[in-house]
């Protein structure tokens, strides 16, 4: 497969893929620069420069301590991915295994497994959150263990629809009759077919993952301050909306060129095979 | 900066502060009674009084409960419930005389056998003790509450101690009346209407309070969700009196509201567990001292007010307090860097400790930020821990599991009360303190009868925290709180309370 | 019958579970109802004696066969916080999180389905992206933050409400409606952005479907086919979805319930754990793990109305 030929189609730019392209690519090029260079060391305080508006120096403002936001941007946004890809994957993974074996299969371990999921659902997170404060102490990998876990369920729900509805279907008879085995048809063969409803979950799961991280930080969970992430400096920048709001727009609006991005990019992934 | 803050403690404690140039009536709506809404942040705890723990409890039940004495805006006590009261000479025994006339707000007389009730519950004295009453420690020393006369008790020690008036304050309740919990009865300015959960608590003038009627007939603490929510409703108009102000809100109030500053009455610091082992060299604890730069710190959270502390005590205690230990611990950062060699540590062996804050106190979150990097400078790791306050509360305060924490210390009205901790037996040593010499000024102090003497006494003892470097001591905040223009003469009180009785219409 | 049988089983089955998770979960986290009651000041004996007078001192068995016999008589006991009961504390805040969750799904099924049929069809590139961008910025906002900008819009600068001024909907319904729709519109759009996602796709993925070329071949007109056949197999999965948004919205959404300062279940919940009040944590779980359940019902009978072809589920 090549670039243009996935870029382009029938001769015309596919304009979303081209756009999801361009936000991703800026999302992952600021947090990778970020690694190595940030314009000022964003835990750096100034208290003569609190909630500074944006100038040259500092083309997004200070926040509430005098710090640079874009440096801080730049720190936080790749914390923010990274727990956004983490989380997704975990749930994903965990996720279609469940809802596939009990979807294909049905039966007892259905019956079994999928009151566990509904029980897992109905913990409030808050209370999940604390116990693996509680358990294995607070940091990024536990905040992403934590919320990982409590995306399955979502997953599971979604995909055992997919494969309840897709077993029955012709195709699925067929590859039985030709002798394919059970993990076979469920990962080769049926799985494809709900690609679609797949990746809109994922696009919505990256989504509530980096949404998420932000709520968690509040609860004492994750990314602990000082240090940035794209959530946090959310968070810390509601009460200043009135007066410096350029504390939210660059961390909202990182946000929302990863989300976008990522949900442009998968809404074009169910024409493929048209 | 600090002077100004300095200027504006004193005089908030000194003197009602009323600012008058609003021009609006007193009247509220088109209700024929004055009312006002009070947004408070915290739901109640309890509405009995010797159940209720929570500092922001003690602030709203205030209004309603009085013990045979109260605070007074000036630091004294002044007699409520009592009319009189005799301290023994060799502080063995504090005489009672009852005020007569008093009420309860189900208009039953006030008599000795409830003041007796009273204390002994709050002393932990009663045969069948409610277990949810917390005894308050210095009364632990009271040995027998007797009534000798139809309005006069005596209230026998077992040690002698001069201080235990301020904590007197313990609400008077009704002897035989079992609903405390849900229709609380006391002798206060203010009797109680309704609570609901998670939304308001009402109450309305009691009519027949023994001193002078409130002009505010009804009130109504709000209970907001959070800080934010409470200052959006104030920005909408419907609250009229806002007690916890951030400094970024108050530099928002809208025109109708006056801004009151006043002090918090907190010993905020940075506590060091003493036990843990690098906390344990002094050289540490004193260069964590002296590389906090307290003024950015103050200028950093909250726009350069509040009141630099050097002790584990606050500016309103006033002859007790000593101010020349504020300025102690300068910043120096070079200084610290030598103290932390000569300890043992460099930048090949980095002094590194883990800072559990209370994740609910946005005030202490933000201090720890501005801690950690200012000793980032001298080479010093700190990490932050954010922790929920029940788990602070087991792990910190009453399991010790903890190197540093970010939290602030209230108190009764007697120096006492904010020392004791230090003591080495002190179920509440947090820090893990232990010095033989602050035991025994302690204990000196808390027996002398001699004015001049205590007072020489609790400084010796602040300095010697200081000195030691216990914790790293920050602030006295500033507490900041809008009042619409309507009302005036809202109250400070070096005790965290919300004196609602006293507020009156603008002229 | 054998149906409801079976599935009242799964409900006990689930509710069991969930109510011993809590039970493992307050095993595990620091502190107790106990400590928490008596804050900073109290002694470690007062705390046992409280402990035990509480009942906290019992194994975990023993507490948990008691609560489920409780339960079972309808009693989940007292609030260690509130000292009341837990059904009447429960009860005062359902009005809040269903008003709030009722009005909510309406804005989300009433807005979102005319506009996920609508990105399906459209032929246009640029209709189609601008829905993209639309709905990927209505659910990259975190809630908390637009339901301060709502606030801070509408409540302050507009003034079409007043922040917190919320009137139970026995006592002046229009007064419910002109503030809850506030609240609602927060919990609502970036669902309706979720939603609208999960429709277009499923609408797409239905279309692209053998049967619906061989309708079209056999000269069906392009609408009956997308309202008789596709949009039909297209909602099994946003069903499934929107059974999940319900149950999330009738838990109680913490966060909105914090901005706009409605005592719900949502506020009660982070109040009871922050002050380990078990018995209202428990009673919550369960309503919860309930709505979840009996919502996954609701939605697979709904699920086989619409395609006969799901047999068991």
């Amino acid at each position: 497969m090549n670039v243009t030929g996935w870029l382009k189609k029938d001769g015309k730019w596919k304009v979303n893929r081209i756009i999801g392209v361009v936000l991703v690519g800026l999302a992952v090029i600021v947090s990778l620069t970020g690694c190595f260079y940030t314009p000022y060391d964003p835990d750096a305080m100034d208290a003569t420069l609190k909630n500074a508006s944006p100038s040259l120096s500092h083309l997004f403002g200070t926040d509430n301590f005098g710090r640079d936001v874009l440096s801080r941007v730049m720190k936080g946004a790749g914390t923010t991915l990274l727990v956004g890809l983490a989380v997704v994957s975990i749930g994903a993974v965990g996720g279609c295994l469940m809802g596939a074996f009990t979807g294909y299969f049905g039966g007892k371990a259905d019956l079994i497994l999928m009151r566990v999921n509904d029980a897992v659902a109905a913990i409030p997170s808050i209370l999940l959150a604390l116990v693996f404060v509680g358990v294995f102490g607070s940091g990024t990998v536990q905040l992403v263990a934590a919320l990982g876990i409590l995306f399955i369920p979502s997953f599971a729900r979604v995909v055992r629809s997919g494969f309840i509805v897709q077993k029955e279907l012709d195709y699925v008879k067929n590859a039985r009759l030709m002798g394919a085995g059970h993990l076979r048809i469920m990962f080769v063969h049926i799985l494809p077919n709900i690609k679609s409803s797949l990746l809109s979950a994922l696009a919505i799961g990256f989504n509530n993952a980096v949404l998420s991280e932000a709520a968690m930080s509040y609860l004492s969970l994750g990314v602990q301050p000082p240090h940035a992430s794209l959530g946090r400096m959310l968070s810390e920048a509601q009460p200043y909306l009135f007066r410096a709001p350029w504390n939210a727009v660059a961390p909202g609006l990182m946000i929302l060129f990863s989300v976008l991005g990522v949900g442009l990019l998968s809404l074009e992934g169910g024409e493929k095979h048209e | 900066m600090k002077k100004k803050a300095v200027f504006l403690a004193l005089l908030a404690s000194l003197t009602a502060l009323c600012a008058c140039n609003g021009g609006s009536s007193g009247k509220k709506g088109s209700e024929d009674f004055v009312s006002a809404v009070v947004g408070i942040t915290q739901d109640l705890d309890s509405l009995d009084p010797h159940i209720a723990v929570a500092a922001g409890t003690d602030e709203v039940l205030f209004n309603v409960f009085e013990g045979l004495v109260k605070p007074s805006v000036d630091g004294t006590l002044v007699p409520a419930v009592a009319k009189d009261y005799t301290i023994a000479p060799d502080g063995m025994s504090y005489t009672f005389t009852l005020r007569e006339n008093v009420k309860f707000h189900n208009g039953k007389a006030v008599t000795a056998d409830d003041v007796v009730y009273s204390i002994e519950r709050c002393a932990g004295l009663l045969d069948n003790q409610d277990p949810e009453v917390v005894v308050e420690s210095a009364l632990s020393v009271i040995s027998a509450v007797e009534k000798v006369g139809e309005d006069t008790i005596v209230i026998t020690l077992s040690e002698p101690n001069t201080e235990l008036l301020g904590f007197l304050t313990c609400a008077v309740i009704p002897m035989d009346y079992t609903s405390q919990k849900s229709a609380p009865v006391g002798t206060g300015p203010y009797k109680f209407v309704s609570y609901t959960p998670l939304t308001e608590f009402v109450v309305e003038r009691f009519e027949e309070y023994y001193g002078e009627k409130p002009y505010l007939e009804k009130v109504t603490f709000k209970i907001c969700a959070s800080n934010d929510a409470a200052f959006m409703e104030l920005l909408a108009g419907s609250i009229d009196v806002f007690p916890y102000l951030t400094d970024e809100q108050a530099s928002q109030l809208p025109a109708d509201y006056n801004l009151e500053v006043g002090s918090t009455n907190v010993v905020q610091a940075m506590f060091l567990n003493n036990d843990f082992g690098p906390f344990a060299d002094l050289k540490v604890r004193q260069a964590l001292c002296y590389a906090v730069d307290k003024e950015e710190l103050l200028t950093i959270v909250s726009g350069g007010r509040g009141h630099i502390i050097g002790s584990n005590m606050f500016p309103n205690f006033g002859v007790y307090y000593d101010e020349t230990l504020e300025n102690y611990y300068t910043y120096q950062p070079e200084k610290a860097k030598q103290l932390l060699a000569e300890a043992g540590y460099n930048e090949s062996n980095p002094l590194t400790f883990t800072v559990k804050v209370p994740s609910n106190y946005d005030i202490h979150v933000a201090t720890a930020q501005v801690l950690v990097e200012q000793y980032k400078k001298i080479g010093v790791n700190a990490e932050i821990q954010l922790i929920e306050w029940a788990a602070w509360l087991a792990d910190v305060y009453k399991g010790r599991e903890y190197e540093a924490t970010i939290v602030g210390l209230d108190s009764a009205l007697a120096p006492s009360d904010v020392l004791k901790r230090y003591t080495s037996t002190a179920k509440n040593n947090f820090v893990n303190y232990e010095n033989p010499k602050f035991d025994e000024l302690f204990t000196k102090a808390l027996a002398s009868t001699e004015e001049a003497e205590k007072i020489s006494l609790y400084k010796e003892i602040q300095q010697l925290l200081t000195k030691e470097a216990a914790s790293v001591y920050l602030q006295d905040g500033a507490k900041l709180v809008a009042v619409k223009k309507d009302f005036t003469n809202f109250l400070f009180y070096p005790v965290y309370v919300l004196d609602l009785a006293a507020m009156k219409p603008a002229q | 019958m054998r149906y409801f049988l079976k599935k009242t089983v799964a409900l006990v089955i689930t509710l069991l579970v969930a109510a011993f998770l809590t039970f493992l979960a307050f095993e595990v986290i620091p502190s107790d109802a106990a400590m928490a009651k008596l804050g900073m000041d109290a002694t470690e004996e007062e705390i046992e004696a409280l402990r035990e007078a509480m009942g906290l001192n019992r194994s975990l068995p023993v507490r948990y066969g008691d609560f489920l016999l409780g339960a079972l008589r309808g009693d989940f006991g007292e609030s260690t916080q509130y000292g009341l009961p837990v059904t009447e504390l429960l009860a005062d805040r359902f009005g809040v999180t269903i008003g709030l969750a009722l009005l909510s799904f309406v804005l989300i099924v009433g807005i979102s389905v005319p506009l996920g049929i609508f990105a399906a069809r459209t032929k246009s590139k640029a209709g189609e992206g601008i829905i993209a961008f639309l709905t990927q910025t209505m659910m990259a906002v975190p809630p908390f933050f637009l339901g301060m900008l709502i606030t801070l819009l509408f409540g302050i600068v507009l003034r079409w409400f007043t922040p917190g001024a919320y009137v139970p909907a026995g006592e002046n319904f229009f007064g419910f409606l002109g503030f809850m729709i506030f609240p609602a519109m927060a919990v609502a759009i970036p669902k309706i952005g979720m939603s609208v996602r999960f429709l277009q796709s499923s609408l797409k993925e239905q279309m692209q479907a053998d049967y619906v070329r061989t309708a079209k071949s056999k000269g069906c007109g392009r609408r009956r086919v997308l309202w008789s056949h596709v949009l039909r197999n297209a909602l099994v999965p946003v069903v499934t979805f929107l059974t999940m948004v319900m149950a999330e919205i009738l838990a109680g959404s913490i966060v909105i319930e914090q901005v706009f300062n409605l005592s719900g279940i949502g506020r009660l919940l982070a109040v009871s754990i922050s002050g380990r009040d078990y018995p209202v944590v428990r009673a919550i779980v369960l309503y919860t793990t309930a709505v979840v359940v009996l919502l996954n019902y609701g939605a697979d009978l709904i699920c086989r109305y619409l395609d006969p072809r799901i047999k068991e589920i």
